[in-house]
């Protein structure tokens, strides 16, 4: 399924880079490259939607601390 | 696609129904403050995105800043008109009051033809709408606030939210792992010491058992509150009897009670010295006379005074008796020295007696034979010897005798003042106290066990719970991979960042370079680019001769007024969406007249590669236009008026 933030040109090459830039590093096992993407996917899905909102830098930066604290809620428990 | 027209009803400014045409390459807005201008460049954006951010705050709502307030059908729409000469997109946004309509987050949005518009609020104030605020911002911030200001015009802001965001993120997981692993470690540590503390425990009751000689169910009897306050109290009745002997009060008044016999054992330790030392010292004083009499019984025993005296009265008999042969062999050796002395002088003569011849010699030699007898005897001396040996004796007994009478004296003094009962209880007291002692540190051992094992027993319930720990140590487990997880793709975006950024830019740097030679906002430099690095975003000039400089702390005002538009002009000629116009409210704002012609000769320009709008005040500004652009479209608002909203001049 194409993931809306795919829409967003800023945050669509920014994913590219940040993809290629793990791969070539080369450090991280399938297992948890695979993590790693969806993790990142998921991330950039939310930021994307506070942008389409046209939240400010603060909110941005503010949802992306809840959506790691979420995260690893879910992971701890 | 290109923006051809827009029918705008009770939005903001505009109460009654109205529409407009723009120029396919320049449309002006022109008036005085006031009469709707922003509105009418607002409404573009609010049909596009659905939202006014700008004017979003805690004591506005939704329907305060978007509908006219004067609206009859409380209610705001915007249609507007797209077409790149193939397709046509009209579409309309909607909000009615809260009233008679249920609001949601975003106006509802109707496509009326074609396909719908996607584009972001971020890209589309970065690249289709300069605001006037966002331009006044940029011009009147502070040097070193520029640059965040900067990376909003470049829409790429919210990377760094982004980046800050995960940043944060990372730093608070690690600080929750930080504050687990301690908390795991308090834990366990806790229960370890509970375990030291148990076994520390169990070793002090075995080693008092052995010391008391008692199996484990006399000890435990002998732990229980009952037993300890009943030891405490046969303890402190027998010092207070102590006490009496001592003339010594019990510091306390005993109850019943384990408060007591905690301060009666605290107590115990601060009398132990006081009353042991009362306790020897007259114990001592006792000692010593008892001793002293004890002395003198034995001396006294040892000699009877009637043996003495007679022994004084046999010596003394002896030594008359020796005196008197003394005097009897002194005499004859006297008479012998005289019968010497007269013979030595003597002549022969007749005695007068018988006539007969008498020679002195003879009977001198006679006296000398006898001399030397008495002589070689030594009698006399033999018997002056014996004489003072006696008189010695008789001295020693004598002496013995004063000694025998002054020690018997002493003796009665000294058992005259000798209470024996006295001695008896301070003996008594002493051994008393010593038993007690030991006894006392046998319950003291008692009661620290005791209260160990009750603060042992009280702890219990609240110490941390193994499960718990090992929970939580698979939660650290988790968390720290986790951890690690964000820690990449934090590091990553740290690292790659600066060079997406960087190649946002450079992606620019050429399109304003390009304008920039048309708006020449400097004379010392041919042309403006952006750059980037660790400590943010700058705006450098380029001289003729390529020297590049940061001019952020050099321009003046009207000069960053240019910057940022030629910003926005190369922002929109990249823009990734098909929106093929821009927006600008009032860009005009800090130009002196030659700043306005050449601004407007830009825009001229510009206007062949994109749709602008411009909504301005100024009339020199706008004049400046029509001489670049003759073609271009001037909606132009006189006044203001409440029940209608604009009033519209001119449109040409």
């Amino acid at each position: 399924m194409t993931k809306s933030f795919m829409k967003n040109e800023t945050l669509n090459e920014l994913r590219k880079i940040l993809v290629n830039d793990i791969k070539e590093e080369g450090k991280l096992n399938r297992q948890d490259f695979e993590q790693f993407i969806s993790l990142l996917d998921e991330l950039l899905e939310i930021v994307n939607g506070e942008v389409e909102k046209g939240k400010t830098f603060d909110d941005i930066r503010r949802t992306v601390v809840e959506f790691f604290t979420k995260k690893k809620e879910e992971v701890a428990t | 696609m290109k923006l051809k027209k827009i029918n705008i009803e009770g939005f903001r400014a505009f109460n009654k129904s109205y529409e407009f045409t723009f120029h396919e390459r320049l449309s002006v807005i022109l008036g005085p403050n006031g009469t709707g201008k922003t509105s009418l460049c607002d409404a573009i954006e609010w049909a596009l995105l659905g939202k006014l951010p700008q004017y979003e705050s805690a004591e506005a709502t939704e329907e305060d800043t978007i509908i006219n307030r004067n609206n009859p059908k409380r209610e705001a729409r915007v249609t507007i008109s797209l077409g790149n000469g193939k397709s046509e997109t009209k579409l309309e946004r909607l909000v009615k009051s809260k009233k008679v309509w249920k609001p949601t987050r975003l106006a509802k949005l109707e496509i009326l033809e074609g396909e719908k518009v996607e584009i972001i609020p971020e890209t589309f104030r970065a690249t289709v709408y300069l605001r006037q605020e966002a331009l006044r911002e940029f011009i009147q911030s502070k040097p070193d606030k520029r640059g965040p200001v900067l990376s909003s015009l470049l829409g790429i802001e919210f990377i760094v939210a982004l980046e800050n965001g995960i940043k944060e993120a990372k730093e608070l997981i690690e600080s929750e792992i930080g504050g687990l692993k301690e908390s795991i470690n308090g834990r366990r540590e806790e229960l370890e010491k509970y375990k030291e503390e148990c076994a520390t425990l169990n070793s002090l009751k075995s080693s008092l058992k052995e010391k008391l000689n008692l199996s484990g169910e006399e000890l435990e009897n002998q732990l229980k509150v009952s037993s300890i306050i009943s030891k405490a109290k046969d303890m402190f009745n027998r010092l207070e009897k102590i006490g009496n002997v001592i003339n010594q009060k019990m510091p306390l008044v005993f109850k019943e009670d384990l408060p007591t016999v905690r301060i009666f054992l605290e107590k115990l330790i601060v009398m132990q010295a006081e009353w042991k030392s009362k306790i020897s010292s007259e114990l001592g004083q006792y000692e010593t006379i008892k001793g002293k009499i004890e002395d003198l019984k034995q001396k006294i025993e040892k000699f009877d005074e009637n043996v003495i005296n007679q022994d004084i009265k046999k010596v003394r008999e002896k030594i008359e008796s020796l005196k008197k042969e003394l005097e009897v062999k002194d005499s004859y050796s006297k008479v012998l020295i005289s019968g010497k002395e007269y013979f030595q002088l003597a002549k022969p003569s007749e005695c007068p007696l018988c006539e007969s011849r008498i020679d002195p010699s003879t009977t001198l030699d006679r006296i000398m034979i006898k001399v030397k007898e008495l002589e070689e005897r030594k009698e006399i001396e033999t018997l002056y010897e014996e004489i003072r040996k006696l008189e010695k004796e008789e001295s020693d007994l004598k002496l013995n005798l004063d000694n025998l009478r002054s020690w018997k004296v002493e003796k009665e003094k000294l058992e005259k003042i000798f209470d024996q009962e006295k001695y008896e209880k301070i003996k008594n007291a002493m051994s008393d106290y010593e038993a007690l002692e030991k006894e006392a540190l046998t319950l003291n051992e008692l009661y620290n066990i005791f209260k160990k094992e009750q603060e042992l027993v009280q702890r219990l319930p609240q110490l941390p719970s193994e499960d718990d720990i090992k929970n939580d140590e698979m939660k650290l487990g988790k968390l720290t991979d986790f951890y690690e997880l964000v820690s990449t793709l934090s590091e990553h975006f740290s690292r790659i960042s600066p060079l997406f950024v960087q190649q946002r830019i450079e992606s620019l740097n050429p399109t304003i370079s390009e304008y920039a030679t048309i708006l020449a906002p400097h004379p010392t430099f041919s042309t403006i680019s952006i750059t980037y690095n660790e400590r943010g975003y700058w705006l450098q000039g380029v001289s003729g001769k390529g020297e590049k400089t940061y001019v952020q702390t050099l321009f003046s005002t009207g000069q960053l007024n240019e910057a940022a538009v030629l910003i926005l002009l190369a922002m929109a000629k990249k823009a990734p969406h098909n929106l093929d116009f821009v927006i600008m409210d009032d860009p005009s704002q800090s130009l002196d007249s030659d700043g306005k012609r050449r601004l407007a000769k830009l825009l001229a320009k510009a206007s062949q590669d994109k749709q602008i709008i411009i909504s301005t005040m100024d009339v020199e500004f706008a004049n400046y236009i029509k001489s670049s652009c003759p073609e271009a479209v001037f909606i132009e608002f006189s006044a203001y008026e409440n029940e209608r909203g604009p009033v519209v001049k001119n449109v040409n």
